[in-house]
């Protein structure tokens, strides 16, 4: 009977306790200019895993802090955190941290560290939402992350010269990342993958950045959807990655000598699906690019739509639209190896009298006038001129000098609805 | 006519020595690597190679100065003279003249990791730095013949 009693307050005791513990826990930390703790730097201290800290409004300038715990830190008002152009602002070394609703600006240029307003290393899980970053030298960085979600941020940057900014959301080493629904303007690449793998890149707007918007350097099994690329150095570029699936993107507005709306670089059976190529110098330059497969793209005004080199292999291109474009398909070579069919080309004046939808006379799509700029780039200037026009004609009729294997079958009579 | 003769040849050789290569400004942003195509952005890790006509091709990295001549894009009787920047004060200096430092710290463009440096001294300091190896031009040729397998 006594020693029921004490049990049971010791019971008792123990529960009240154990609540007490879970109370401190979920009772978050504030900080802000009119609170009692003003610093940040001590706040993080302060905090145990599993902490979450409410920051109000104001300006830190306590860069570069160091997370080395799970915490949530959330952002009221959206705090400004500075790193007073010289110093990194952010560093996270714990999985799973939550950091939404900032502001950070002025992360300082550096030539030897890359100085960055978030900094991911080693770490699995994380959120990063909902934050502006704005003038920053890095973005967002992330390195040999795992599993790391990047959503709703606005990532601004007025770099002038590309030296004196780097990339807005740069990943290195890392899988399984989510980048979605975010803006990035006016930094060197917009999105900078290397070294990633099984990724999604989805409905970003990037525009302005000095490189690319997109970049993928050795980067297999990833995907972009629904993104939009305007007025890049050039939209997209994606190089030494295999299996990529891009689909439902716009590339617009890509223009500059060496500006493309894609760029295609050692690249093996990957899909480009869907997307919207509309008034770029070129929409996509393929190099290296085997067994890939353009269907149902739009290709609308754009200086070349397809250029495809010499060393590119067994790619099929088929049912796409090509509208309006000065030249439809332009290539280094007579010979090629990959294979064009039912396309709706504008430039097609052919006839369809089976009533199959799709015209009895093939179509040549390269150009002769093409292979002449090929030779010598001076001859552009004759591109309008009606001896080019009927140059053209005679080649399409008999080809003699553009490359005979590249020829569409089946060209479609009408656009395909896209 | 002796003298005009003379002086025709002399300025005439004054000429063609003043038509010696030179290296030329490389157009950050705008333009393209002649090896990977990637647009050149980064100025410290950018470099160079002139041929004797007085052509010039311009890379994003080392490294890729280095892929375009062993892979024999061109004549190797053609080149006049390869060019990289000294990493810590971007000045520009004779590739064989220049030590490197390969180093996972310092990521160049093409990720193979190289940074070049004009004093060998500059170079060490930097590898107390950032750790890594210091390599010669040579070196950086077969490391990069090897590597990219071209």
């Amino acid at each position: 009977m006594y020693t029921f009693s004490i049990n049971k307050t010791w019971f008792a005791f123990l529960g009240f306790s154990l609540v007490l513990i879970r109370l401190s826990f979920a009772q978050p930390i504030f900080v802000g200019p009119d609170q009692e703790l003003t610093s940040l730097k001590m706040a993080i201290e302060q905090a145990s895993d599993g902490d979450t800290i409410i920051v109000k409004g104001g300006t830190y300038r306590e860069s570069p802090l160091f997370i080395d715990k799970d915490i949530v830190l959330l952002g009221y008002d959206q705090p400004e955190i500075d790193g007073e152009s010289k110093h990194q602002i952010l560093f996270v070394k714990t999985d799973h941290v939550v950091i939404n609703g900032f502001l950070f600006s002025n992360a300082g240029l550096s030539h030897t560290s890359d100085n960055a307003a978030i900094r991911l290393d080693g770490v699995k899980g994380g959120e990063i939402r909902n934050n502006t970053l704005n003038n920053n030298f890095f973005g967002i960085y992330l390195a040999r992350t795992e599993g790391v979600q990047i959503i709703d941020n606005t990532i601004r940057s007025n770099a002038q010269r590309e030296s004196t900014s780097a990339n807005g959301i740069h990943l290195w080493n890392s899988k399984e990342i989510l980048v979605s629904n975010n803006q990035v303007i006016g930094h060197r690449d917009g999105i900078y993958l290397e070294n990633v793998d099984n990724s999604e890149v989805t409905n970003n707007f990037t525009e302005g950045n000095l490189r690319y918007g997109l970049h993928f350097m050795f980067s297999n099994d990833c995907l972009y959807l629904e993104n939009t690329f305007s007025k890049n150095g050039a939209g997209v570029a994606v190089m030494y990655s295999d299996r990529v699936l891009m689909g439902n993107n716009r590339f617009v507005n890509n223009w500059g000598s060496s500006s493309y709306g894609l760029l295609l670089k050692d690249i093996n059976e990957s899909k480009i699906y869907n997307n919207h190529f509309e008034n770029n110098t070129t929409a996509i330059r393929m190099e290296g690019t085997n067994r890939t497969v353009i269907k149902n793209n739009r290709f609308i005004r754009n200086g070349s739509a397809v250029r495809i080199m010499a060393n590119s292999i067994n790619n099929r291109i088929e049912q796409n639209n090509f509208i309006d474009n000065s030249f439809d398909v332009s290539t280094n070579s007579r010979r090629t190896n990959s294979s064009f069919r039912q396309n709706y080309w504008s430039s097609y004046t052919g006839y369809d009298l089976t009533g199959d939808g799709f015209g009895d006379v093939p179509f040549h799509p390269v150009r002769l006038f093409s292979l002449l700029i090929e030779r010598n780039e001076n001859a552009m200037i004759l591109m309008r001129s009606l001896f080019v026009d009927i140059l053209d004609i005679a080649e399409r009729v008999f080809p003699v000098l553009t490359p005979e294997a590249l020829v569409d079958e089946q060209p479609r009579m009408r656009e395909w609805k896209l | 006519m002796k003298t005009i003769l003379l002086l025709l040849t002399f300025g005439t050789l004054v000429f063609l020595y003043g038509c010696e290569p030179e290296r030329q400004d490389i157009f950050y942003g705008e333009e393209e690597c002649t090896h990977c195509n990637m647009i050149i952005s980064e100025p410290k890790f950018s470099s160079q190679l002139l041929t004797n006509k007085g052509k010039y091709y311009n890379f994003d990295s080392i490294e890729c100065l280095a892929g375009f001549i062993t892979s024999k894009s061109l004549p190797t009787e053609d080149i006049h003279s390869a060019w990289v920047i000294s990493f810590n004060s971007e000045n520009w200096v004779l590739a064989q003249d220049a030590h490197y430092l390969k180093s996972g710290n310092l990521q160049s463009p093409m990720s193979l990791n190289l940074s070049a440096y004009s004093n060998l001294e500059v170079a060490k300091e930097y590898q107390r730095n950032y750790t890594g190896e210091i390599l010669s031009w040579n070196d950086i040729q077969n490391f990069v013949h090897k590597e990219w397998n071209n």
